[in-house]
């Protein structure tokens, strides 16, 4: 994608994010103006950048937004949950657009027809006078189209009605009114505004004035921007926009209907453009016999003028221009065709009379409507300058320590004796190692992301699930900054989703219920997020009806989630944790929102996948508070999986130093143990079966003994095993439940067939 | 200096007059409070300076010899001189 279309994506995905918290905001405390200002600009905004990355479908739906803004910033509309619905469900389509854009470079082949619909929802609440529903603009008067301009068009028209008139083209093909007010600081960012309005092609009007009255000489500051730079362009719109592409938050472009303006707007008749057609044939028949007579230039030249005169004359600017510079070659090189060809294309022009189509940039398959609560396709990584800054120094540090282990080598080969070189080598290589914990810890730091991503969706989802269930539900949300493993926060959102959505749906009591009980109307639900050492700690609190144990054990017993008898000797507290259960709903019914049985038993299998837990605790009429106590990061464990005793186990690779086959005649009994001398070194061998309480396999005399040599804590030993099964990366999770206190297990790990693995802590093992 | 002060008293704004011009162009228009700004030799005068124009109140001297500043933004300015 170009770098035009990139800044697009990142631009708008913002701006959505910025207007979809304005617009939740907007609705639930009411607008202040600068807030409704907030949300028009970036809807105007994401409107502009729309037509820079030419998607003119997205332009014409979010101009029918801006339309409605515009009400509620007049205040002529309110800003109930109606419009606020239609706005966000506008931002909703410009936000699958902009991933489908991402991914394809254009919109769906649908998005005309789509963008149409939602604009026709928008303006469906403006009143029939204001709004400009399409099909009654086709017969609206001049009059009418005139009263309907923003006031400072009319007062731009006003001013220089007399210029406008002077120098309206004969046909134009759009009219635009450009409003330009430079930000106070734009003389810094080596803006020149005027400059900018010196491009604008076909300028009709212009104004400059001041936004606020001048202060005295002495007084002002000459870097500071005070001005509004208005014009009226009879240009091209594209090229317009393309100008102030660079400022589009700055500048209002408004299309004026083109019978608005006074001037001569008589389009060149039927019989004008039949004149210029067979002007410029004879032109071309003469330019065609010119190349015989001996007056080449004097005939080329007269075919020239006459020929850009007429297409003057038919409001063809840009071709009378070709026409001119194709003159300037063909006399050039003495040869014709060059203008003949121009002219003959001018033919072709003139004779299509039929207004272009507006071409829907079409490409790819359709997209997926995204629904409020998928992800975003935002895979951005950002990444401060200070820390990129520390990796390529590290990065620095480890080529020059690799170069000096190259220089070693060198010397190995020439001078030094064994000994010395390898304590040589041995430094090197220490160093190397330091650098590489060190990189390796630095790189880690990168992948801390804030939680903010993850919270930035949850105002929204809270206020659609509460308005669809019609409770009120106010979100608190805290600890935001907190950092975590870009891993971890990603996986987090699927989780956090579950719980809002249940404490909507399930915590939170019909406002009539919050009432009768003696609570507020409008309930809290907080998301707090937390470091705690090198755990992150998130918990999401609502103040509902909580969760009642008798409930719960009913429940459980109907669905036999447990034995009954096991049911019976459970504690309240034990009783409530069987809503993580699969299969528990505590719905009466299901709905859209949650309760399908599922919910809360995802949000256990992912935050223990990644190696976390998750608490309940609840007070019932009081509220419930669930609790994610997370690993800051995702540590991977290099194991190896083993077989002994007919189960398997994985040893962590940082523990393994080497596996060998022996045969059985090299393994020698020492004192009470077997043991083997490998290199140099007498190594204990231990039968993991053995170790593990496991019925060991008859052994075969003279089969080889297959040992995995394990060094932790400054101790060495073997373990004979049956096989070696696999070497994997996998997220170790502590033991927990009975187990918890089970000695001689660093963790489980699930394997890719489902079954659990136990890996073993060596150090606690090792005899 | 593309803002100088003119033989004849007036500020004058000479070819393509550059955001830095602000600075010294306000001092003169502070230090000399009958001075007219001329525009003839005015290729292009950036927003900064132009704004200093706007908020001296000083009608200009012209006719500039730059048709899209004559065209459009000499008509914007205080009116009164063609002298000079």
């Amino acid at each position: 994608m170009s770098d035009l279309g990139e800044q697009f994506v990142t631009e708008a995905r913002e701006l959505i994010r910025q207007a979809t918290d304005d617009l939740i905001v907007l609705e639930r405390d009411g607008g202040s103006p600068e807030r409704i200002d907030r949300v028009f600009r970036a809807f105007h905004t994401l409107k502009g950048s729309a037509g820079v990355v030419e998607l003119p479908a997205m332009s014409v739906m979010l101009h029918a937004a801006e339309d409605l803004l515009a009400g509620v910033r007049q205040g002529t509309l309110g800003s109930g949950p109606d419009i606020i619905d239609a706005a966000l469900a506008c931002l909703d389509q410009v936000s699958s657009w902009v991933d489908h854009f991402e991914t394809a470079g254009a919109l769906p082949a649908q998005a005309g027809d789509d963008g149409r619909v939602v604009a026709e929802r928008l303006r469906s609440f403006l009143p029939a006078e204001a709004g400009e529903p399409p099909r009654r603009a086709a017969g609206k008067s001049a009059a009418d189209r005139e009263a309907g301009l923003p006031e400072w068009v009319a007062r731009l028209i006003a001013a220089d009605r007399d210029v406008i008139a002077s120098r309206m083209p004969r046909r134009p093909s759009a009219l635009s009114a450009i409003s330009y007010e430079p930000i106070a600081g734009c003389f810094y960012n080596g803006d020149d505004p005027l400059q900018l309005m010196r491009l604008v092609p076909g300028l009709l009007a212009f104004h400059i004035e001041p936004r606020e009255a001048f202060p005295a000489l002495q007084a002002i500051d000459p870097y500071a921007c005070n001005l509004r730079l208005q014009a009226i362009s009879a240009g091209a719109p594209d090229e317009i926009v393309r100008i102030f592409r660079l400022v589009p938050d700055q500048v209002h472009i408004t299309s004026i209907p083109l019978d608005a303006l006074p001037g001569p707007l008589s389009a060149p008749s039927d019989t004008d453009q039949a004149l210029i057609r067979t002007v410029i044939e004879a032109q071309c028949e003469l330019l065609r016999v010119s190349d015989r007579t001996d007056d080449f230039a004097g005939c080329t030249g007269a075919a020239a003028r006459v020929a850009t005169n007429a297409l003057r004359h038919g409001e063809q600017p840009q071709l009378a221009d070709s026409v001119q510079r194709a003159a300037a070659m063909a006399l050039a090189q003495r040869d014709t065709r060059p203008l003949l060809t121009v002219l003959e294309n001018a033919l072709a022009v003139l004779g299509d009379t039929t207004p272009a189509a507006v071409a829907e940039t079409a490409g790819g398959s359709s997209a997926g409507a995204a629904s409020a609560t998928e992800r975003p396709a935002e895979r951005v990584l950002r990444v401060s300058e200070a820390k990129i800054e520390a990796l390529v120094n590290l990065a620095g540090e480890l080529v020059v320590a690799k170069n000096a282990l190259a220089h070693s080598a060198r010397r190995i080969e020439q001078d030094l004796g064994g000994h010395e070189a390898a304590a040589l080598v041995q430094r090197d290589q220490d160093a190397i190692d330091r650098l590489v914990v060190e990189l390796h810890g630095t790189i880690l730091q990168l992948r801390m992301v804030p939680m903010t991503q993850v919270f930035r969706s949850f105002p929204r989802l809270v206020r659609d699930v509460s308005r669809q269930l019609d409770k009120n539900v106010a979100l608190v949300t805290s600890g935001e900054t907190a950092e975590a493993d870009k891993a971890i926060v990603d996986r987090l959102f699927e989780p956090l989703v579950h719980l809002l959505r249940n404490a909507v749906d399930h915590g939170i009591e019909s406002p009539g219920q919050r009432r009768a009980a003696g609570k507020p109307e409008t309930a809290t639900i907080s998301i707090e997020a937390s470091r705690m050492g090198d755990r992150l700690l998130m918990e999401v609190t609502d103040d509902g009806r909580g969760i009642d144990p008798a409930v719960v054990r009913r429940k459980a017993a109907e669905k036999r989630l447990v034995p009954l008898d096991e049911l019976d000797a459970l504690t309240d507290e034990q009783v409530i944790d069987l809503v993580f259960a699969p299969g528990f709903s505590t719905a009466a019914e299901v709905s859209d929102i949650s309760g399908r049985g599922i919910g809360m038993d995802v949000v256990r299998t992912v935050v223990e996948q990644m190696g976390g837990r998750v608490s309940l605790a609840s007070r019932p009429g009081a509220g419930t508070t669930v609790r994610l106590d997370m690993p800051m990061t995702i540590a991977m464990s290099r194991i190896m999986v083993v077989e002994a005793g007919g189960q398997v186990f994985g040893i962590a690779m940082d523990a393994v130093s080497e596996t060998v086959r022996v045969a059985p005649d090299r393994i020698r009994r020492i004192k009470n143990n077997l043991g083997l001398v490998l290199r140099e070194r007498v190594v204990p061998i231990v039968s993991l079966a053995e170790l593990m309480k496991l019925p060991e396999r008859a052994k075969q005399t003279a089969v080889p003994r297959l040992l995995v040599v394990v060094e932790a804590a400054g101790r060495i030993a073997a373990f004979e095993i049956d096989a070696i099964r696999d070497r994997l990366d996998v997220v170790l999770k502590p033991m927990q439940g009975l187990l918890a206190n089970a000695r001689g297990y660093a963790g489980t790990t699930l394997l890719g067939n489902g079954q659990v693995l136990l890996v073993l802590d060596v150090k606690e093992i090792l005899p | 200096m593309t803002v100088r002060r003119g033989d004849d008293g007036a500020i004058v704004l000479d070819g393509v007059c550059p955001v830095e011009d602000a600075e010294p162009l306000l001092q003169m228009l502070q230090s000399m409070p009958a001075a007219q700004v001329d525009l003839r030799p005015c290729r292009h005068l950036h927003t900064a300076v132009l704004q200093l124009v706007l908020a001296s109140g000083r009608a200009p001297i012209g006719p500039c010899g730059d048709t899209w500043i004559a065209q459009w933004l000499v008509p914007k300015l205080p009116r009164c001189g063609t002298g000079g």
